[in-house]
């Protein structure tokens, strides 16, 4: 421990480069949590609302999330909505899936996120890197063959007043 | 300042329909297969896309190429730099094309009327239907 506060000091000193202490500043900021899709230092909420299940994710400090169709690293604040209909001509009980599972089996209907800090993301879907702030929401990506009707309604800070009516297959 | 620049680094169609909503301050560098586009911001940006495939396989006929059918509206609210609504209809593929061939309904805004799932766009003009944006 006192390594670290004398390496703290040395680089928190007027001398260090302002390049050592703006990593240091946001290393600090960053190890306060740190987190593995569900497990760790990240909160899960779930919904359950007209015609869907909505799960929102919300994390401080490191986060690793394998779960979505685009994984991303994220170092700073990380919140998430995820709206999966809660059922599918292909699985009648989305519902009863614990989390884990209903990524894996289930295409979410939209995917809203807010990043403040650094997040790297690759996957088939984008590889992108970015420092700030930025709201991502993918309301829509379905193959072009896929038959199905959809209509919802989303307030992003109210998920649970979200409207999902959705007829169609959903498994991945 | 805003320095955005939008480079294409693909010459393909898209696969995927794909509707999303973007907003970036700071710094943000992609590439999106689904976007078709790759794209980098240093500043503010914020960007609504909404990408059709131009053809898709003819399920009777492999060889065969067809536009993709689609019935959608979609409508979407900011606050401030956030998005702060979002309501969208659509009716895709066979599920389209049963609905455009209903011979009873003689008035498009019958078939599918945004209005009815909370739209706040105003009443479509009787003499032009598509006006509205939908």
């Amino acid at each position: 421990m006192l390594t670290i506060l004398e390496m703290a000091r040395t680089l928190c000193h007027r001398r260090a480069p302002h390049s050592l202490r703006a990593i240091l500043i946001l290393m600090t900021v960053a190890t306060a949590g740190c987190s593995i899709n569900e497990y760790g230092l990240v909160e899960h909420e779930r919904y359950l609302g007209e015609g869907h299940v909505t799960l929102a994710v919300s994390a401080f400090g490191i986060h690793l999330d394998t779960r979505d169709v685009n994984p991303s690293l994220t170092m700073g604040r990380y919140q998430a909505v995820h709206v999966f209909p809660d059922r599918c001509a292909d699985l009648t009980d989305v519902a009863a899936l614990e989390t884990g599972a209903l990524f894996r089996r289930v295409h979410q209907q939209i995917s809203i996120s807010h990043v403040y800090g650094l997040q790297i993301m690759a996957g088939p879907g984008e590889s992108s890197l970015t420092l700030g702030m930025r709201e991502h929401a993918r309301l829509l990506s379905v193959d072009q063959s896929t038959t199905m009707r959809r209509s919802i309604i989303m307030n992003p800070s109210e998920p649970v007043g979200t409207k999902l009516d959705f007829d169609g297959r959903c498994l991945k | 300042m805003v320095v955005s620049l939008l480079l294409a680094v693909s010459a393909c169609d898209a696969t995927n329909l794909y509707v999303a909503h973007d907003t970036v301050v700071g710094l943000n560098a992609q590439v999106s297969p689904d976007r078709q586009q790759g794209r980098f911001v240093l500043g503010y940006d914020r960007d609504f896309i909404s990408l059709v495939p131009k053809s898709v396989e003819d399920d009777e006929d492999s060889d065969k190429r067809d536009v993709m059918a689609l019935l959608s509206c979609s409508e979407l609210e900011v606050d401030g730099i956030f998005l702060s609504r979002y309501l969208d209809v659509l009716v895709s593929g066979e599920a389209a094309i049963e609905l455009a061939k209903n011979d009873s309904v003689t008035d498009p805004r019958l078939i599918f009327d945004c209005q009815r799932f909370g739209s706040r766009l105003p009443e479509p003009d009787p003499d032009n239907p598509a006006g509205d944006g939908q």
